[in-house]
């Protein structure tokens, strides 16, 4: 209770300072004046009572001293001087203190920033039910071709697992799909990115719509009505957060579909640009979901309680062994892997974040460097008036404290800029990179301003501390002969600048280094042939409704026309088709067999990425011809019985003979059979992947 | 020749501030010196200077209060008195110096016999 009193007072004391001052002044002439008066009255001269009533109060100073240290509390107040004198000395030199200010706060703000993506999308839990049981099963080394842990998995291998395994409490697949979505009377239709999983997908998450309700097994059948649940995205972009939308018909890829409900806002599983879900089985023919070798789908399940990562790993790969076994002739993994669900979700992302999480904590620390390196180069400026503070009784301590306190408070005032840089970079971030995984997550909350303010403190002490040693820790009489001497600074001191440089300029090579590689990768890539041209070219997609378009000669008919009406446009030059764009990726391969080769050991197969143009794509694209001929015109529909195969292709399964008038084989319905009649340059999948 | 001046013992000083006050009622910083000094009989060493950090840590503990007020000859002085909690505060501490120079007379007279 009294200590609190006397808290209070002294905090108290410390705002009427001035006031307090006034009276303790008035207060003590008084008393002085009292002694002169008696002892004039026992008979001294004024000079002799004056002196004599100095003597018996003691020194005025020290009691007024002694009054201060008692009255305020005295840490404060020579912090408030500190900082008094910080900003003077800071504000004499706006230069070094802008400087140091912006690259502190560069330094304090990525660190934030980056602090904030890694705490959001590696550090913080999913936010499904019980997140720790959700993992991700994979196809594991499916061929020679396919040697990874981490491959798509087929319906047909899916269901086994699904019988199979007891590991698991649920098990749900999902594939990846895009559409047209129309109404009759409605917006503009659009093409939209679409899923389709199996029913239980969402009650596996733990997620609820936030209107209407979830797949049904009924909804997840060959005969259903189509139903479609809508991400909160697009309910909102599309249909004004109506609720009235629940259940209302819409025309996906020209058929009917009822949307059943909406996600959550937060919801943003696999990633942000899905669209809407469909019930898998409604979608896939039954052919595919009982295929062993198509492989397509992603599968995440939840494990039972009380079952380890590796007990599930180990009953899934034997599952998955023994299948491939029992059926050597179809493509399949000879093992499974099981990932953690949110493992899983940031593989292809973690090491760049840390990678770049050390980056940026190497440009922190050049930063307070740097500004270390700024405050002993002035200190060595500022050594006489050290040393005289030193010599008149300023403590080590006290003089470290006042550098200290000016190192911290440009840390704090770039600490407060960086916030506001991480700030604005994370939310241009999460608004801009869709495609970063789990960019919903992402918040600047209170572990950010934490770390921020850890960061800036941390920093303050060591960009502070550094030189305040060098300052303090020389001898007196040394530094005031030698300032007065030289210019130069001591030894000690050009010592520890050499030695700050030396970190400073490794840190910036490691750096350097690790920003021309890059560069060097990016040049390269920028540098890389596509095989194909790509000034002038513009691409676009487009996907017919099988509803509208069932036969292949509708198709021809309508591509034909359009193609027409393109090259008849001003303007262009040569149009084709082709089903996947150079550069868009690997999407579809096939096995297949070359007719007249003795069949193959079971278990192995031959494989090739496969594409369908049309005659016009070649020259349109101006792909080399290296021997024989394009596809004619006159070779479509029931008449296509032609192929073109890469150069790559004719070394890796035609090493010793002419491919050309060969017969392929393909894996197909019905296994038909094209004759080689061109070898060609393939332009690339990607720019970072070999040629085919 | 006069005995040599004693320095004042540490913690004593708060307790003859707080029994001048209880004696005379309220009193300047001045008339507190004096009181005291008078009644050691000018046997105590006290740099009076050092009264005032002691009252004011008396004031915040609450144990004295404070009062501008005018002196005898009509100069403007503060005067201290003994609050309530700073009488109770008289009382406790008395005692235990009371014991305490007691135990320690008990001492020396037990060593002299």
């Amino acid at each position: 209770m009294s200590r609190i009193r006397v808290l209070a007072s002294r905090l108290l004391g410390l705002f009427r300072k001035r006031t307090g001052e006034e009276n303790l002044d008035t207060e003590l002439r008084a008393h002085l004046d009292a002694l002169t008066e008696e002892n004039i009255r026992r008979g001294m001269n004024s000079e002799e009572a004056r002196y004599a009533a100095r003597r018996e109060f003691g020194g005025v100073e020290q009691t007024k001293e002694a009054y201060r240290d008692q009255r305020g509390l005295p840490f404060v107040e020579t912090l408030l001087q500190d900082l008094r004198h910080g900003l003077r000395t800071l504000r004499k030199n706006p230069g070094f203190a802008t400087l140091a200010i912006l690259t502190l706060g560069l330094g304090i703000g990525v660190n934030t920033a980056l602090f904030t993506v890694v705490h959001g999308v590696l550090l913080s839990p999913l936010p499904f039910r019980e997140p720790q049981r959700l993992v991700s099963l994979w196809e594991r080394n499916l061929s020679a071709d396919f040697p990874g842990p981490y491959n798509v998995v087929s319906a047909g291998v899916f269901d086994h697992w699904r019988r199979h395994a007891t590991s698991f409490e649920e098990i749900a697949l999902i594939g990846e799909d895009s559409g047209n979505l129309s109404e009759d009377g409605g917006p503009l239709p659009e093409a939209i990115g679409t899923r389709f999983c199996s029913y239980n997908l969402f009650s596996m998450l733990g997620v609820q719509p936030i209107y209407g309700r979830s797949f049904s097994p009924e909804d997840d059948r060959a005969g259903a009505g189509g139903t479609v649940l809508l991400s909160y995205g697009l309910w909102k972009r599309r249909y004004a957060e109506d609720p009235q939308a629940i259940g209302k018909s819409v025309l996906l890829n020209a058929k009917p579909y009822a949307i059943i409900g909406v996600l959550p806002r937060w919801f943003d599983y696999p990633d942000s640009r899905v669209q809407a879900w469909l019930p898998v089985r409604h979608e896939v023919s039954a052919e595919d979901m009982q295929s062993l070798s198509n492989h397509r789908f992603f599968v995440t399940a939840r494990l039972k309680p009380g079952v380890t990562l590796a007990q599930a790993y180990r009953e899934l790969d034997d599952i998955e062994r023994g299948l491939h076994e029992r059926s050597p002739d179809y493509l399949m993994g000879r093992g499974a892997t099981v990932l953690p669900l949110s493992e899983n979700i940031v593989r292809d992302v973690k090491t760049a974040l840390y990678v770049l999480m050390g980056a940026v904590g190497c440009v922190l620390l050049i930063a307070c460097l740097n500004v270390a390196n700024l405050f002993v180069a002035r200190g060595a400026a500022r050594s006489r008036e050290i040393a005289v503070r030193a010599a008149l009784g300023g403590s080590h301590w006290r003089l470290m404290r006042e550098q200290l306190t000016e190192s911290l408070l440009l840390t704090g005032v770039g600490g407060a800029f960086g916030g506001f840089f991480a700030y604005a970079s994370v939310r241009w971030l999460v608004a801009f990179r869709g495609d970063l995984p789990r960019a919903g997550s992402i918040h600047v909350d209170q572990a950010a301003l934490l770390f921020t303010i850890a960061v800036a403190v941390l920093s303050g002490i060591f960009a502070g501390l550094l030189p305040a040693f060098s300052a303090t820790r020389q001898p007196l009489l040394e530094s005031l002969k030698e300032s007065s001497r030289s210019l130069g600074g001591s030894q000690t001191r050009a010592g520890l600048r050499r030695l700050l440089l030396t970190l400073e300029v490794a840190l910036t090579v490691v750096l350097l280094i690790g920003a021309g590689l890059l560069l060097k990768s990016f040049a390269e890539l920028h540098a890389a042939k596509m095989g194909c041209a790509t000034a002038n070219v513009l691409t676009m997609n487009l996907s017919l409704p099988r509803a509208k378009y069932d036969t292949r000669s509708q198709k021809a008919a309508f591509f034909d026309r359009l193609l027409r009406e393109v090259r008849g446009t001003p303007g262009v030059r040569a149009a084709g088709f082709v089903s996947v764009l150079p550069g868009n990726g690997h999407f579809e391969d096939n096995t297949f067999s070359i007719a007249g080769r003795p069949p193959l050991a079971p278990g192995e197969s031959l494989d090739a990425v496969v594409r369908a143009a049309d005659p016009g794509y070649f020259s349109a694209m101006d792909i080399p011809l290296l021997r024989g001929r394009f596809f004619t015109d006159a070779e479509r529909v029931e008449k296509a019985r032609s192929a073109i195969i890469s150069d790559s292709m004719v070394r890796k399964f035609f090493p010793n003979e002419d491919p050309l008038g060969k017969t392929l084989i393909l894996d197909w319905m019905g296994k038909p059979r094209f004759e080689i009649v061109c070898i060609s340059h393939w332009p690339r999948a990607g720019l970072a992947t070999p040629r085919w | 020749m006069p005995a040599a001046r004693g320095e004042v013992l540490q913690g004593t000083l708060d307790l003859m501030v707080l029994k001048t006050l209880d004696a005379l009622g309220p009193l300047h910083g001045y008339g507190i010196a004096q009181r005291i000094q008078q009644v050691s009989e000018d046997l105590l060493k006290l740099n009076q200077g050092t009264l005032y950090p002691a009252l004011l840590r008396l004031q915040q503990r609450g144990w004295i209060t404070s009062k501008w007020g005018v002196s005898d000859n009509n100069r403007k002085a503060k005067y201290y008195s003994l609050t309530r909690s700073g009488r109770k505060q008289l009382a406790a501490e008395a005692e235990s110096w009371e014991r305490m120079a007691g135990i320690i007379a008990r001492l020396l007279g037990a060593e002299g016999a």
